[in-house]
């Protein structure tokens, strides 16, 4: 029984099995098997391909950052609801990519907005980001307000698609 | 010798302005914002006093509580750091006014050095080379094509109100000239309403190359050789390294000794930093003075065994120099690295969060300056710098090397940034064949995106970290779940 895994950007589907001593992975290209030697603290000492590899790991709500001789990864299980638990939101949403604080919003309730329209700003570090609507769509509500502390995830507008508009 | 000082900072600078103070034995006093009550400068101080809000106005900018603090801590001098007040005149006065010593040059010599234009004219008064330019705005054609003949193309048309590249345009040759003025004043007058425009010789894919000085009370003034700054993003420093590639020893000289008369030409008192273009002839030209101390000073104590920040103390305090213009040598070769909380794939994006994990790189030659540890918050608020991994030794190839094995094992989890990109950077065939210039990102790692992690091993990342869960966890805040009890924690163990 495989399961769906998100890796950064990329699905990877796999069946792993640890008994304590080894991590057995099967992807569609083939099985690996990974020797642990030792884990504490978040490092763990390991053989892979005959190679001696040590990694760093820490949770987080989003997932598990994985840290590898300078490489980066967030690794997550998708769950079978077809969302990932790592992310629960969509390329569309209206949500800021870091935390900061909202300072302009352009739009109300019920305006029609077109794709590409900028709706809202969000200023993180001295940066304005402007956030802009993901297809023409109606505004279904502003859920937030100038001067807020917002942070990725929460959405800021609730867009609705407008059906009556020529989408692509 | 001062007994108490208090560091008018945080981060990472302010933890290493106290290392130094606990060393020389003086107390150190931190300040700190509401998003800073956790913050590692805060612990590594003697006492540490609130000063409010976060947002850097009510707090790190903020004069009147920040001496406010200093007066109620009995400290007898403020230490500005790098950023902030550090080079604000008014600030530098108002300590002296509440009859604290100011840990820096003169509120007057920062006025004057901090206006690009009196700057300029006090060095080419002294001799100072400075980028060949027209002092006032022209509208005369002659005029302008009889000092771009002179100054040599390419030149620089650029807008006297002008700002954010516009009504600025490249002249290559003489030709292109009047065109390009009337383009660049119509687009001046359309973006500033002023469309005058002046010329400056353009130099193109500078080095930038500035010369650390120090200065006391006495008249004492000596350079401490060079750092070359040259890779950049968005105008921000990354990476830097001593000795220059591009400098020779009489070339080093030249502008070590230039440096040091622009510093007797100002009155400056204490550590500044002499920057300059240097063009591809080896020519350089004055660009500006930062009255303080530098992010990337590091590398000239590593490589001169100096500490700026207790020479700083020392010329506060009214000393003179211990050090003579012939004792400075610089050994081996320094690069530093600037760790921060961004996103190398999005235009380096600021990304503020949680360091979930950090660990420390070790061996010989071996510095990190750090403001972060396991669990620290990186605030929205202010600059994300985290840390700054120095590295010496003995060649430049062999500081590539340390360096990347450092960043390798420079473990920061949590937050994005930069690692990987900068250990492509330094082991690109440009990087290690000496040719740093301001584009050099720009121009070899546009559009970078990391080498991705062999997917076994993210696996097996996340399969460990699961099974061990680790102290490093932060507010598993999932629905229903608890921590893992020591029973979970054990393994794999047999009852027999």
């Amino acid at each position: 029984m495989s399961d769906n895994y998100s890796i950064n950007d990329l699905q990877v589907i796999a069946n792993v099995e640890f008994d304590g001593d080894n991590i057995e992975i099967e992807k569609e290209n083939g099985e690996n098997r990974i020797e642990l030697l030792n884990s504490v603290s978040g490092k763990h000492t390991f053989i892979s391909d005959a190679k001696t590899l040590n990694i760093h790991t820490a949770k987080s709500k989003e997932g598990v950052w994985v840290w590898q001789a300078g490489k980066v990864a967030l690794v997550s299980e998708i769950k079978t609801t077809g969302r990932a638990s790592s992310a629960t939101t969509t390329q569309t949403d209206i949500t800021p990519k870091t935390p900061g604080t909202v300072i302009r919003i352009m739009v109300k309730e019920r305006d029609k907005v077109v794709k590409g329209q900028e709706l809202v700003v969000v200023s993180a570090m001295k940066m304005e980001t402007p956030l802009y609507a993901g297809f023409d769509g109606i505004v279904e509500s502003v859920n937030t307000e100038e001067g807020a502390n917002v942070k990725p995830g929460e959405i800021l507008i609730d867009l609705t698609r407008d059906m009556e508009a020529n989408n692509d | 010798m001062f007994t108490k000082i208090l560091v008018a900072n945080r981060g990472e600078i302010a933890v290493r302005i106290m290392h130094t103070l606990r060393e020389m034995e003086i107390v150190s006093v931190a300040v700190y914002s509401d998003a800073d009550k956790k913050a590692l400068h805060v612990a590594s101080a003697d006492e540490a006093l609130y000063i409010g809000d976060s947002a850097p106005s009510e707090s790190y900018l903020n004069i009147e509580k920040i001496i406010d603090a200093a007066l109620k801590s009995g400290a007898e001098a403020i230490h500005p750091g790098y950023g902030f007040l550090s080079e604000n005149a008014e600030f530098a006065q108002a300590v002296v006014d509440a009859g604290l010593v100011f840990i820096g040059p003169p509120a007057e010599v920062i006025a004057t050095l901090g206006d690009k234009i009196t700057a300029r004219k006090m060095m080419q008064e002294s001799d100072v080379p400075v980028a060949p330019g027209l002092d006032n705005a022209e509208t005369d054609l002659d005029i302008l094509k009889d000092f771009a003949k002179n100054a040599g193309y390419p030149v620089l048309v650029k807008a006297s109100a002008g700002g954010g590249g516009k009504g600025m345009r490249i002249v290559h040759s003489e030709i292109e000239l009047a065109e390009a003025i009337a383009l660049a004043s119509s687009e001046a007058k359309a973006a500033f309403g002023n469309g005058a425009v002046f010329l400056e010789k353009y130099i193109e894919k500078p080095r930038h190359v500035e010369i650390q000085v120090m200065a006391d009370n006495f008249g004492n003034a000596i350079h401490l050789n060079e750092r070359e700054c040259s890779i950049q993003r968005r105008h921000q420093k990354i990476i830097e390294e001593t000795p220059s590639p591009a400098l020779n020893e009489e070339l080093r000289q030249q502008m070590g000794q230039a440096a040091v008369k622009a510093v007797q030409a100002s009155g400056y008192i204490g550590a500044g930093t002499v920057e300059f273009l240097l063009d591809a002839t080896g020519k350089f030209y004055f660009l500006e003075v930062n009255t303080r101390l530098q992010v990337e000073h590091p590398i000239t104590e590593m490589t001169t065994g100096v500490d700026l920040v207790k020479m700083q103390v020392m010329v506060a305090d009214n000393q003179q120099l211990s050090i003579k213009q012939n004792q400075i040598k610089s050994r081996g070769h320094a690069i530093e690295c600037r760790i921060y909380a961004e996103d190398a794939e999005d235009n380096f994006m600021p990304c503020p969060g949680t360091v979930l994990l950090t660990k420390v790189p070790v061996g010989p030659g071996i510095r990190l300056d750090t403001g972060i540890y396991s669990g620290a918050e990186v605030p929205m608020y202010y600059d994300p710098i985290m840390s700054k991994l120095i590295v010496h030794a003995e060649t430049r190839p062999d500081a590539i090397a340390k360096m990347t094995r450092a960043l390798s094992e420079c473990v920061v989890l949590g937050v994005k940034t930069s690692i990987a990109f900068m250990m492509e950077i330094i082991n690109s065939p440009a990087f290690v064949a000496g040719e740093t210039q301001t584009h050099f990102i720009e121009e070899h790692f546009s559009d970078w995106k990391p080498e991705a992690m062999n997917t076994n091993i993210a696996l097996a990342g996340f399969t460990l970290e699961n099974e061990f869960a680790s102290q490093a966890s932060v507010g598993l805040e999932q629905a229903g779940e608890k921590q893992l009890s020591p029973w979970q924690r054990l393994g794999k163990w047999d009852l027999c």
